[in-house]
């Protein structure tokens, strides 16, 4: 094969049809532009939600009658669910622990001095390894005689599970709509490609009549919509990097502390450029492929 | 390649270059292009196809190149049945056979030197072996001072040199020409006949399709005359028409 004569062949099609070749290019830019302003808001939704879900913490509470044997037993069951992979890690919070951090919350600690005795329950503090398995940890040891039976094992499961339902739609909902947009801009730009084709069909009927290849046809209309891909992504990473720093940076920098603090990582620019000029060559050229397949039956 | 190779490789005197065997063409059940024909052209003969508007004439020649597949029967072209052939063959047939469109089918966009370049890019040409043949060939159909004109920018007997030009770029074994002379004056007609002549005593296999009576009468050489699709009359040193 030769690529300088097909690059050449694009070109020249490109040239010759200025329009079309236009408008296949603000297509591109359009579902590109889209696809690369949900991308990090969906990253950054998501992100934020995982970090919700480490919170997301099991307490066990200890009686105050149990023996030291029994919580150490406890603590062995709690090694044993770590071995297991269920827990990530836990810790033991003492009544003077559980006093002293109550301390620290307090706006007066000066009632507690009132306190007769420490009313505070010891504690394993637990982190689940999957926030989805808390109900499986609580089982395996509510029943254990070192639980107060009161108080017994509690994990926020409303806060819990919706969290998770919120991050389990996020997530395919992202991807469903990611999905979409992809499969609208390659049919978006196989339609115009189309356009482009069906006004050359005669063209292509004439190169077949004289001995080409269906490759040697298709290779300048692959490289044509590639071409238009990647410009059309192109102008939308440019686009999208003026908003960005135009609006996007200016308000993180405005914003309160809780917003800018956040570790939700999400993309970096660089990265999700090259991910979306990627994508405009790779659309570009499905659209193209695609599209020619059926005017090649000659 | 190899096999297309034997195509181009066929030379006068090896056997026949084209076989119809009880060829029949049905566009539509009411639409009878060719119908149950039979017949051979040896390598290097030159013929004429006649017959009224509508007997098959490129019906024969679409057959040939493989535009169409034939409903019944065989086509043979340089021993190679046109039945049995992959379609990612066909390419390597078109470049064996030169064709000389009746309706020219240049390429709209381009200039003649690309129209005909074109037809060489395909076969992998260097870029030195087309700055070398298009000028040359276009020299031999006196297109010389025409090469960067675009195809509606010339008259019709010029865009009929183009096309012939592409096809015989190639140098093919086998030339086929779809009424090349339709619609010229008689002066441009006799030109584009003495090129296809010429072509001829290089060893090509030339068959023209035409109504032109007065040429084929001067050319004196072998007719097959087609009626509906049927051969009517196949006669070697013929006129247009047969004489009683
Ligand atoms: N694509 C097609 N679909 C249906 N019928 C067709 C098609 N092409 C040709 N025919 C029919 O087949 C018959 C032969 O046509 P063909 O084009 O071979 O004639 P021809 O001898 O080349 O005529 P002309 O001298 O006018 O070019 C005609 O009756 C024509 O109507
Ligand atoms: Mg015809």
């Amino acid at each position: 094969m030769r690529p300088r004569f097909f690059i050449a062949e694009a070109l020249r099609s490109i040239r010759a049809n200025a329009a079309i070749s236009t408008a296949a290019t603000v297509t591109v830019l359009i579902a590109v532009f889209i696809l690369g302003a949900f991308i990090p808001s969906f990253l950054y939704v998501q992100s934020t939600v995982d970090a919700q879900k480490e919170k997301v913490d099991i307490n066990v509470f200890i009686s105050d009658s149990a023996t030291v044997q029994q919580v150490n037993g406890l603590s062995s069951n709690l090694t044993g669910l770590q071995e297991q992979g269920l827990v990530r890690e836990f810790t033991f919070v003492s009544k003077d622990d559980a006093l002293a951090d109550l301390r620290q919350r307090l706006r007066d600690p000066s009632i507690l001095e009132e306190l007769p005795s420490n009313p505070l329950p010891a504690s394993f503090n637990v982190l689940p390894a999957d926030p989805e398995q808390s109900e499986q940890i609580v089982a395996e040891v509510e029943d254990h005689p070192a639980v107060d039976e009161e108080l017994g094992v509690r994990f926020a499961a409303d806060t819990a599970d919706r969290l998770l339902t919120a991050a389990r739609i996020i997530q395919w909902a992202g991807l469903a709509l990611i999905g979409i947009l992809l499969i609208a801009s390659v049919l978006l730009i196989g339609n115009t490609i189309r356009l482009s084709i069906f006004a050359r069909r005669r063209e292509v009927e004439v190169m077949k009549l004289v001995g080409a290849t269906n490759w040697f046809i298709r290779w300048p209309f692959v490289i044509e919509g590639v071409l238009c891909g990647i410009a059309g992504a192109a102008l939308a990473v440019v686009l999208l990097l003026v908003i960005k720093l135009a609006v996007v940076d200016a308000w993180i920098a405005d914003a309160d502390s809780a917003l800018t603090r956040n570790d939700a990582a999400t993309i970096g620019f660089v990265w999700l450029a090259v991910l979306l000029v990627a994508a405009g060559a790779v659309v570009g050229a499905l659209g193209s492929g695609i599209t020619l397949r059926r005017f090649l039956r000659v | 390649m190899g096999r297309s190779e034997r195509l181009s490789e066929l030379r006068p005197g090896d056997g026949p270059m084209v076989i119809f065997d009880g060829v029949t063409m049905e566009y539509a059940p009411d639409a009878v292009g060719l119908d149950d024909l039979t017949l051979s052209i040896e390598s290097g003969e030159f013929v004429f196809m006649v017959g009224p508007s509508g007997s098959g004439k490129s019906t024969f020649i679409k057959l040939l190149i493989r535009e169409i597949e034939a409903t019944k029967g065989t086509v043979t072209v340089g021993g190679r049945n046109l039945a049995g052939m992959r379609r990612n063959r066909v390419p390597y047939l078109r470049r064996a056979i030169g064709c000389v469109f009746q309706d020219y089918a240049l390429l709209p966009g381009r200039s003649v030197s690309d129209n005909v370049a074109y037809a060489l890019q395909v076969t992998g040409e260097s870029p030195r072996g087309i700055r070398r043949k298009v000028p040359e060939i276009l020299g031999l159909v006196g297109l010389a001072e025409m090469s960067d004109r675009l195809p509606d920018e010339l008259s019709g007997g010029e865009q009929q040199r183009v096309s012939i030009a592409r096809a015989f770029v190639n140098h093919p074994r086998l030339l086929i020409a779809d009424e090349p002379t339709g619609n010229l004056d008689p002066d441009t007609s006799i030109g584009i006949m003495q090129l296809l002549y010429r072509i001829n005593r290089t060893g090509t296999t030339v068959i023209m399709a035409t109504h032109d009576r007065e040429m084929v009468d001067k050319m004196q050489m072998r007719v097959i005359a087609l009626e509906h699709g049927r051969l009517v009359r196949d006669q070697r040193q013929a006129r247009y028409a047969s004489v009683e």
